[in-house]
């Protein structure tokens, strides 16, 4: 199996390690080849787009470069990071003025983009590459029993025409991989809807409203727990869980756990919850992982 | 009287002639009926209003609309689902991702956006490493984390003049 750059995005690499640690076992144990990157920011799709997209696009295409000098693609472990190398290694393959004026920046640091790097989400890696049969021939303690709501995440699959793969509101790379772990995935009504983090640094009140929708419908459908795939979903979905009282129903305390797919894989696995760092977790979810013997 | 800024109308006809195919909108309203922000704020958050405009060229009148609420802007929280179901494919988030663009520049904008530009343009990161985390990474097995190369993250964004973009906002 070739070697991947890894790209673990500086909120899993400098705020929430345990996500890196639970991923790298689970690519140790697939026999997944990877090694540290020189990247810095991605650069946030949902933060300095917003301010300067042709300096998003530069601090970008300075990423894609490392990986096209290394000849090695780059494994993404957050959907914001890859969607934002994704789409600026797209905007520059098929926008010869940016790719210009992006390149006469980079010359500035003696780079040149040149559009040879393979961009890769890890789920598809772990779905695609390492593969399904692969993933349950290293299950050793089936999570027989949890019952998981998906979260996958918007910038996982949009734009549909640029990141290739899944159809995006019929996700089922996510769900096969929570299934081989031995859990049982609920549906529930919303498992498309946005977790809200992209407008919490604007409006936190409506962030609030839309991780309430989605607990308040996982809840229902009798899920114990989300499953995701992006740190920053991770990080609304678990930590923001706290600035919800004030929507609460009377009696209603949200307390409801959120774990990342990679952390289901290591506890499958083998991994305690303790060795992975679900302690660092808000929101520990020792009664979903009490039902399986955790 | 709206007035018509032509250079705004072309850079947003230029989005939407975006290289895969030519994109127009017939005004359907369906961006607004899948629109998370929409279902919670009704007319307030309006997508297709933000297409109509932009096309228009009517950046003025869009302009003093953010500033009295920046919700209508800001409110967006890129799910990018407008995207995905416009019957016309328009990429109703990459103009309003310009939109914003233009809103940091004259400075109508949540702190959080520039004072992040900012991190980034001190640590190479928008989240910088930190002494605590470093030690839990260690005790995690996987080790400090790899050095960021800010100086080459510098040098891009004084080139591309972001620096003097976000620190005029900081110090106004």
């Amino acid at each position: 199996m070739i070697e991947y750059l890894l790209f673990p995005g500086c909120f899993i690499q400098n705020r929430i390690p345990f996500i890196e640690a639970s991923a790298k076992f689970v690519f140790e144990q697939l026999g997944i080849q990877q090694s540290a990157g020189k990247f810095g920011c991605c650069p946030n799709p949902v933060g300095l787009r917003f301010v300067d997209e042709k300096t998003w696009a530069a601090l970008g295409a300075r990423n894609i470069v490392e990986a096209e000098m290394e000849g090695k693609p780059i494994m993404s472990l957050c959907n914001g990071c890859y969607q934002s190398l994704s789409v600026v290694d797209h905007d520059l393959k098929h926008n010869s003025k940016l790719k210009d004026e992006v390149n006469g920046i980079l010359a500035e640091i003696g780079k040149e983009y040149r559009g040879t790097a393979r961009i890769e989400h890890f789920v598809r890696v772990l779905h695609d590459e390492a593969g399904l049969e692969l993933i349950k021939s290293k299950i050793t303690r089936p999570l027989t029993g949890l019952k998981v709501a998906l979260h996958p995440g918007c910038h996982y699959a949009r734009p549909s025409h640029i990141l290739h793969g899944e159809d995006p509101f019929n996700l089922t790379y996510l769900r096969d991989l929570v299934e081989a772990t031995g859990a049982t995935v609920v549906d529930y009504p919303q498992e498309n809807l946005c977790c809200g983090n992209g407008v919490r640094n604007s409006d936190p009140y409506t962030a609030n409203t839309m991780l309430k929708a989605k607990i308040d419908g996982a809840l229902s459908a009798g899920a114990d727990c989300f499953a995701v795939n992006c740190p920053a979903c991770f990080q609304q979905m678990d930590a923001e869980q706290r600035n919800l009282k004030e929507l609460a129903e009377e009696g209603q305390e949200y307390k409801f756990p959120t774990f990342y797919i990679t952390e289901l894989l290591a506890m499958a696995m083998g991994k305690s919850p303790k060795e992975i760092g679900v302690n660092f977790h808000r929101n520990k979810g020792k009664e979903a992982l009490g039902k399986v013997g955790l | 009287m709206v007035k018509v800024d032509l250079n705004f109308k072309r850079a947003v006809l230029d989005k939407l002639v975006d290289g895969d195919k030519i994109s127009y909108c017939f005004q359907c309203g369906k961006c607004n009926d899948v629109c998370p922000i929409s279902a919670r704020w009704g007319s307030r958050y309006n997508p297709r209003d933000i297409v109509l405009f932009s096309a228009l060229g009517y950046k003025e009148a869009l302009v003093n609309a953010v500033v009295k609420d920046p919700f209508i802007l800001w409110g967006c929280t890129t799910c990018e689902t407008c995207d995905e179901k416009c019957p016309a494919e328009i990429p109703i988030t990459d103009i309003i991702s310009m939109l914003k663009n233009l809103a940091v520049s004259l400075g109508v904008t949540p702190d959080f956006y520039p004072s992040s530009a900012l991190q980034i343009m001190e640590h190479g990161m928008a989240i910088p490493v930190q002494a605590a985390v470093e030690k839990r990474r260690e005790k995690l097995g996987i080790g400090v984390a790899p050095e960021i190369p800010v100086s080459e993250v510098q040098k891009i964004m004084q080139a591309t003049g972001i620096e003097k973009l976000v620190k005029k906002e900081e110090t106004a």
